[in-house]
């Protein structure tokens, strides 16, 4: 990744501890990342910025994961939206979040397979700006 | 306990019955007996008495003759004698004289056996006995003698009125059976009539039965008129009492039993039907114990369900902290640390992946979600675990045909794929072939999973499926029991063994599902 390319990333987890090493993780791999505490804080900065990758945990305080990605603005354009989550996501959930979802990860996701679907997530939603 | 062919107390039953029985028989037959023996002593009353008015009735006769034949005129004795002899000459083998008593001479004589001027044997004449009678000398007499081949009994009656005289009648004695008249107690008995007071053989003077001893009971009676003293034995022809009631006794010991046998078997299908009905109590008894401690554990194992899925969610958020802080740990210190500290590292990393993946194995296990069938292609869901499990150096893969079709929940048949395929892994650590097949067959599609390592401990088999059961260092023993949980939630089933050119095969038949619905065998309710 070099310096020009500037990836943003949000990690909204209730967890403070998975939290903040995940965004550690992510930033000492050169990603830019602002965190999220419920899914109501995620809604707010998804709406005040342009994110490229949003890492979303399914239970939340408020609002849950899944509501989130349905309640997305098209603007600005949203993220590629990576779930990651502690419990099964139902079929028919699935079926209804649909291609809004790039990846369904479950907990607790080793930070290699994190940095590498993180990294296929960046690329995509940079592929797509262009 | 060995049950018994018949219950003791239908032993007990029938032995008091048939005792009873037994004694009824005894006593009525005794009572009967009693009976017969009193009826033949009357009879045999009757018949003594019957024997001496004939004595008596002989003795007028015969002193009639005698009488009438002296006091014939004279020249006419001969004819009045022939006269009067005859209602005394009862048949051809009777014979009867006038005899003079000194010297004992036959004068008159009529029949057989008698001739006139011949004198009587003096066995006769003494037995008899024929003379002077006195007050104390009885008047009629009987004795047995023998005449050439004849034996004969003779019987005497010397004249009261004119002692120098006397009347003989002698009768030819067969010593056999005769015939006797069938009227009076001769009808019903068997009688032996001796000229003595004991059953002497060479006495016997007259028989309906034959020389044979008389068959019990016998009664017998002494007969006595005068000089006369005679043994009248007899025995019944038939029983006295009359038949039925000999047959009396036999009749209740025969109802006695018939009743022994029906209230045994009665007895017995009684205790028999109470025996099964107490068992079949018992067994439902046992079946609702069963059912209520089946129903508390099935309470406690979901209460205990709850409680681990609970715990295995709420673990992995601090487990997954705990191994991106150790990740970053090792990414600042990379290069800085010694092998030993290094070691450390790899320990905690290795044991925290571990608990993760049984935090999974945990949750996977009691989640209890119903399968949402659909149509899968048994490749693709191959293809797509085989991505997201690490394929060790070494194994090559064969994946199925295309176009196999399995009606599955995606994300269970996923898990199902990834627990064997993984298992299959650790089987061959020093690499081989790992294949998945499929085969759709009527009314199901058939999964088999062979891997070519050193196959299963054939003492594991039995076990394999059970939850915590593991032969691998590391594993969580959860692997195959979520498999199988998983199977039988769609209505399926799962069986393993070791083939026959080495390692293990585990075949999984998933029903066809016609219309997309859901498998009849799952009613589990969905937790999540």
């Amino acid at each position: 990744m070099t310096p020009g390319d500037r990836v943003l990333v949000l990690v909204a987890e209730d967890n403070e501890g998975l939290r903040a090493t995940t965004s550690l993780i992510l930033r000492e791999d050169g990603y830019e990342v602002v965190e999220a505490e419920d899914g109501d804080d995620a809604l707010a900065r998804l709406s005040a910025d342009s994110f490229d990758v949003a890492l979303l945990d399914v239970r939340m305080p408020k609002t849950d994961g899944t509501t989130v990605v349905e309640n997305m603005a098209p603007d600005p354009p949203p993220p590629v939206v990576v779930i990651v989550t502690a419990f099964d996501i139902d079929n028919d959930i699935r079926a209804k979040l649909g291609p809004k979802v790039y990846k369904y990860l479950r907990k607790p996701v080793a930070p290699t397979h994190l940095i590498e679907v993180v990294g296929e997530a960046a690329r995509l939603a940079k592929a797509a700006d262009q | 306990m060995a049950r018994r062919l018949i219950s003791l107390f239908t032993v007990l039953a029938v032995l008091v019955v048939v005792a009873a029985s037994v004694g009824a028989w005894w006593v009525i037959r005794q009572g009967v007996d009693r009976q017969n023996r009193a009826l033949l002593h009357d009879d045999v009353s009757q018949l003594a008495s019957s024997l001496q008015s004939e004595l008596q009735l002989l003795r007028n006769n015969l002193d009639g003759v005698v009488f009438y034949a002296l006091g014939a005129p004279a020249g006419a004795e001969a004819q009045v004698f022939a006269e009067q002899a005859k209602p005394v000459l009862t048949s051809p083998a009777t014979s009867v004289a006038l005899v003079s008593i000194s010297p004992p001479k036959v004068l008159f004589a009529e029949g057989p056996d008698l001739r006139a001027g011949e004198y009587l044997p003096s066995s006769v004449v003494t037995q008899a006995p024929i003379g002077l009678p006195s007050p104390t000398t009885p008047t009629l007499g009987a004795t047995v003698f023998h005449s050439g081949s004849k034996t004969l009994l003779a019987i005497t009656s010397t004249l009261v009125i004119d002692p120098n005289y006397a009347a003989i009648e002698t009768v030819k004695l067969n010593q056999t059976t005769v015939t006797p008249n069938r009227t009076g107690p001769y009808s019903r008995l068997f009688v032996n009539l001796y000229n003595a007071t004991k059953p002497v053989k060479g006495q016997l003077i007259a028989t309906t039965y034959g020389l044979s001893p008389l068959p019990q009971p016998v009664a017998s009676e002494i007969v006595r008129y005068e000089g006369v003293a005679w043994l009248v034995e007899a025995s019944p022809r038939a029983p006295l009492v009359g038949d039925s009631a000999a047959a009396a006794s036999w009749i209740v010991l025969g109802i006695g039993l018939i009743l022994a046998m029906v209230l045994g078997a009665s007895t017995e299908m009684l205790v028999r039907r109470q025996r099964h009905t107490a068992s079949v109590v018992a067994q439902r008894e046992a079946e609702l114990l069963e059912a209520q401690d089946a129903l508390v554990l099935q309470e406690r194992l979901s209460a205990v369900g709850e409680m681990t899925t609970v715990i295995g969610h709420e673990l992995r958020n601090p487990l997954g902290a705990v191994i991106n802080s150790l990740y970053l740990i090792r990414n600042r210190l990379a290069g800085t640390l010694d092998p030993e500290v290094e070691g450390f590292f790899d320990r905690v990393e290795r044991e925290t992946t571990r608990a993760a993946k049984l935090s999974e194995d945990l949750t996977a296990f009691m989640r209890d979600r119903v399968p949402e069938i659909e149509e899968l292609d048994l490749r693709e869901m191959a293809s797509e675990v085989l991505q997201s499990t690490p394929q060790p150096s070494g194994v090559a893969v064969n994946l199925p045909t295309p176009g196999v079709v399995v009606d599955a929940d995606k994300a269970q048949l996923v898990q199902m794929l990834a627990n064997l395929v993984t298992n299959a892994y650790h089987a061959m650590p020093d690499g081989g072939t790992l294949q998945i097949s499929g085969s759709m067959l009527d009314g199901s599609t058939k999964i088999a999973v062979q891997d070519s390592g050193k196959g299963i401990d054939p003492a594991h088999t039995h076990r394999l499926f059970e939850p915590f059961f593991t032969t691998k260092p590391t594993g969580t023993g959860l692997g195959l029991a979520i498999v199988k949980r998983l199977v039988e939630g769609h209505g399926g089933d799962i069986s393993l063994a070791n083939r026959p050119e080495g390692g293990t095969q585990i075949t999984i038949s998933l029903p066809r599902v016609p219309h997309g619905g859901r498998p009849l065998l799952s009613t589990s309710a969905h937790r999540e």
